[in-house]
């Protein structure tokens, strides 16, 4: 009829079921389920670990257990019980693919549900994928051709192996871990993830992806990233992920480290599709994730997250700007569906003079979810001419959805320029008038009027990447989306 | 032993002050007293307190030390007046026509706040204003504090149906005074009412003062209020408003003007519990020295509070290299047909502008002061009463020139 309704987009909204839920049958390799030092022990030997690394973990078990769990964010949900957890889930196999013929064939079916196969993305994108399942990187393409350029793009336990003095020196040193509850859990348990390095000067030629994948039942996954951009290199770097449906919560709290060294730029991009449980609220991961960079001078980090799953999310991207003239980034769109909760945002720490950051934040709330923005903006005392502009704009589907702004502004120094801007609304009338008038269908109003209101964001992910954003955000909003 | 080991912050308090001489209720005695036995000292881990240290509240000595106070008491012209000195009414100079002042006992009206428990149980003056249709008064009452001791009034404002009221609340301390200020006013608003309440804190650079207003919206009345913490070591406002009513108006402004090392602290929050209400916020100030100021508003949309338009602005000019600011506004919306918008800035004066001055032979202090106060002057434009207008007006006038 070419009627289409807020109260029917709503309608639709709720009964869009999750797209990406399904399981694959790889056999996998688990340990005991359970928390105590002999089964971080036992993780570090099946990793086979040098002992500064056990030592690493073993420290932050410690802080772990002195630390209680923190409840300020604006979500509510069962906390996981941490005795329940598997900590560590191996896909079975002895001996790495040499070529991707090897590849079990139902991961690769997997990856093609995806629609992240990687023989597509060789061909289309000349995109390198360091594909991880269940914690373990079983397949690392364009290595070679990275290699040349001096790039170390790899797993993180292969980098613990071949690079020990640049993980050594580096891992730890901007999230500590003793960081927060989440952050000493990570530390303690980890068990894989992606180690990036571009040397001097190098601009790195493609956008180096992973995508990421709960899988096994019942194992919480804690992935490690690094990123270490040397003096004057530029990189950017893709985050994916999608999870099978689960009925039970999965935890992920992963922490990704980023370093700018001087004049570097690193672009940290994230879409982010976990489970968010089914449309009574029931299921769906935990998102609990602590991201940070950090900016010598010049530098520049760039986050773009666009965040439409997880049962819960709480995560908070941030930016030291310790050198002078740095620069910090924060773009995102987090969309809420039925019973979601998010409360994300960033932190921009301002240590250096003439240090700048921009914060571009887009809530879209729909069914019975709650999202929130929460931000800290930082201006220490000898951050000389600091600035800062912070917009945050929150659109809501349902009347029976929240939206909530909780930015914290904090300024030591006189010579700082601080912006923050929020508002709160619905889809316009006039909007939606203003385009019927002209002869579009209510439905691709509304589209039209939410692909508007996030392009700001979405015109920051690299192209290969804003095409899966899309494909996301259209599933979370299907009906308002194209 | 044991007993000093386990007394809290707040007992070390409480031994500082003496019981109240009104009459309190058992229930809300009891309750008070629970509350303060187990309520947390604030530290900077509790949200609401994570800018503002109250532990030099157990510094004070309020050993009744009293100097002069030299400058204006009262600020307005022909209006009723109520002096309370150094916490307590005072008979001579008040008019205390249809105001009460003496109680069977106090209203049990007890928040879950500790600062309100202990204003309670050691409330030193308790006072009920009431408006009546047709009357269009306006009260002040002031306070003028020249002894270090403690201030605990208990005020009561009651704006009935129809009526027009206005209250000026004028803090006076003397220069030195090392007072502790605990104000708790409790405000109804009935329906059509209009009402405005303009409150000064003029206290000495030592005194601490803490004040919380409970204020209570019926359906198509107008609340405004205007704070204008002016100086003092440590000033907290908290200002709880419920809108409880539809087509309710609620005005908020507030213009702050710290130096030395006072510190400020407004925490605002408006609670829009029905539909079709307005809001507007306004709070500007300059902070000089190692001055510290502290926004935090919050706006809460209930569910099925649709048609709310509320906005919120904090700006703040940073003069010094040891000032800090932190601003807080926050929304949390539970409804979709509203329009809500916040802003926050944090800045300096626009060089610019001071150089046009300086081009047209300003000196760079009044150029400066010209700004300052045109930055203000948008806050004192709210205010209706013209007396607080310009009382205000000259004392920020005073501090630049100081």
């Amino acid at each position: 009829m070419g009627q289409y309704t807020e109260n029917e987009l709503a309608k639709d909204l709720e009964n869009q079921d999750y797209k990406f839920g399904f399981t694959t049958d790889v056999e996998t390799e688990t340990i005991p389920v359970g928390l105590n030092e002999d089964i971080i022990r036992l993780i570090s030997t099946k990793k086979e670990e040098p002992s500064w690394l056990l030592d690493y973990r073993l420290n932050a078990y410690r802080a772990w257990l002195k630390m209680t769990e923190p409840d300020w964010a604006h979500v509510r949900y069962d906390k996981p019980d941490f005795q329940k957890i598997t900590y560590y889930a191996a896909p079975k196999q002895s001996k790495k693919y040499e070529s991707w013929d090897d590849v079990d064939p139902e991961m690769k079916e997997t990856m093609a549900k995806l629609g992240i196969s990687l023989e597509e993305q060789k061909r289309l994108t000349g995109v390198a994928v360091d594909f991880v399942m269940d914690s373990v990187s079983v397949a690392t393409s364009f290595k070679s051709k990275l290699k040349e350029l001096g790039i170390i793009f790899c797993s993180f336990s292969e980098a613990v192996q071949e690079h020990p003095e640049l993980v050594r020196a580096h891992m730890g040193t901007i999230i500590p871990h003793t960081d927060n509850f989440y952050a000493a859990l990570n530390s303690a348990v980890f068990t894989d993830g992606s180690f990036c390095y571009i040397p001097k000067g190098v601009r790195c030629p493609m956008e180096l992806s992973t995508y990421f994948r709960i899988n096994a039942g019942g194992t919480g996954q804690f992935e490690r990233t690094l990123v270490i951009a040397d003096e004057g290199s530029y990189v950017s770097y893709l985050e994916g992920c999608t999870a099978p449906q689960r009925d039970e919560n999965q935890l992920h709290a992963a922490v990704v480290e980023l370093k700018a060294l001087k004049d570097a730029e690193i672009k940290y991009s994230t879409v982010q599709n976990w489970y968010p449980g089914d449309k009574n609220g029931i299921g769906g991961v935990f998102n609990f994730v602590t991201k940070r960079g950090l900016c010598e001078t010049n530098a520049k980090i760039s986050w773009t997250q666009v965040e439409t799953g997880s049962a819960v999310t709480w995560k908070y991207p941030s930016c030291v700007l310790k050198g002078d003239h740095s620069v910090g980034e924060f773009y995102s769109v987090a969309v809420t569906n039925n019973f979601q909760q998010a409360d994300t945002g960033t932190k921009m720490i301002h240590l250096g003079k003439n240090t700048k950051s921009t914060i571009i934040s887009k809530g879209i709330s729909a069914g019975d979810s709650q999202n929130s923005y929460r931000g800290l903006v930082q201006i220490h005392k000898n951050a000389k001419n600091a600035r800062n502009f912070s917009q945050c704009d929150s659109l809501l589907m349902t009347d029976h959805c929240g939206a909530h702004t909780f930015p914290y502004i904090e300024c030591k120094n006189p010579s700082a320029q601080i912006e923050h801007e929020a508002t709160t609304s619905k889809i316009g009338e006039d909007q939606l008038f203003y385009c019927k008038q002209r002869g579009i269908s209510e439905e691709k109003a509304i589209s039209l009027i939410v692909n508007g209101y996030c392009k700001e964001v979405l015109n920051q992910l690299p192209m290969e990447f804003a095409v899966e954003a899309q494909k996301l955000l259209a599933i979370s909003l299907e009906g308002s989306v194209g | 032993m044991d007993e000093v080991l386990t007394q809290t912050k707040f007992d070390i308090l409480r031994k500082k002050l003496s019981p109240t001489a009104f009459p309190i209720s058992e229930g809300s005695m009891s309750k008070a007293k629970g509350l303060l036995e187990h309520a947390e000292f604030p530290t900077r881990k509790i949200e609401t307190w994570k800018y503002t240290n109250v532990n030099g509240l157990n510094k004070l000595s309020l050993n009744g030390e009293s100097s002069d106070l030299t400058n204006s008491k009262s600020i307005t012209k022909e209006t009723k007046k109520v002096h309370i000195i150094n916490g307590k009414l005072s008979k001579e100079h008040s008019d205390f026509s249809g105001i009460k002042t003496s109680w069977n006992e106090l209203p049990n009206i007890c928040q879950e706040d500790s600062f309100d428990a202990l204003n309670l149980l050691y409330c030193t003056a308790a006072i009920e204003l009431t408006f009546r249709d047709g009357e269009n008064q306006i009260i002040e009452l002031i306070f003028e504090n020249t002894r270090n001791t403690a201030i605990f009034p208990r005020i009561f404002i009651s704006c009935k149906e129809s009526a027009k009221g206005t209250v000026i609340l004028n803090f006076q301390g003397a220069e030195k005074n090392a007072s502790f200020i605990n104000v708790s006013t409790f405000v109804e608003v009935e329906e059509n009412a209009h009402l405005s309440v303009h409150k000064i804190q003029k206290n000495g650079s030592d005194t601490f003062d803490l004040q919380r207003e409970y204020v209570n919206q019926a359906a198509n009345s107008v609340f405004a209020i205007n704070t204008f913490p002016l100086s003092g070591r440590m000033t907290r406002n908290d200002l709880r408003i419920n809108v409880n009513g539809s087509n309710c108006e609620t005005f908020m402004n507030g213009a702050y003007t710290l130096k030395g090392k006072s510190h400020c602290d407004n925490h605002t929050t408006v609670d829009h519990k029905v539909a079709h209400c307005y809001s507007k916020e306004l709070y500007k100030g300059v902070i000089d020295d190692r001055a510290t100021n502290v926004f935090n508003g919050k706006v809460f949309v209930r569910k099925d509070a649709q048609k709310i338009n509320a906005f919120q602005s904090n700006a703040n000019i940073l003069l010094s290299e040891t000032g800090s600011v932190n601003s807080k506004p926050e929304l949390e919306i539970y409804a979709d047909d509203v329009k809500c918008s916040h802003g926050s800035t944090t800045g300096q004066l626009d060089d610019e502008a001071i150089f046009y001055l300086r081009s047209r032979g300003l000196s760079e202090k009044s150029a400066k002061e010209l700004l300052v106060k045109a930055f203000l002057g948008e806050v004192l434009e709210e205010v209706d009463n013209e007396d607080v207008r310009s009382y205000v007006g000259q004392e920020i006038e005073k501090h630049f020139s100081a």
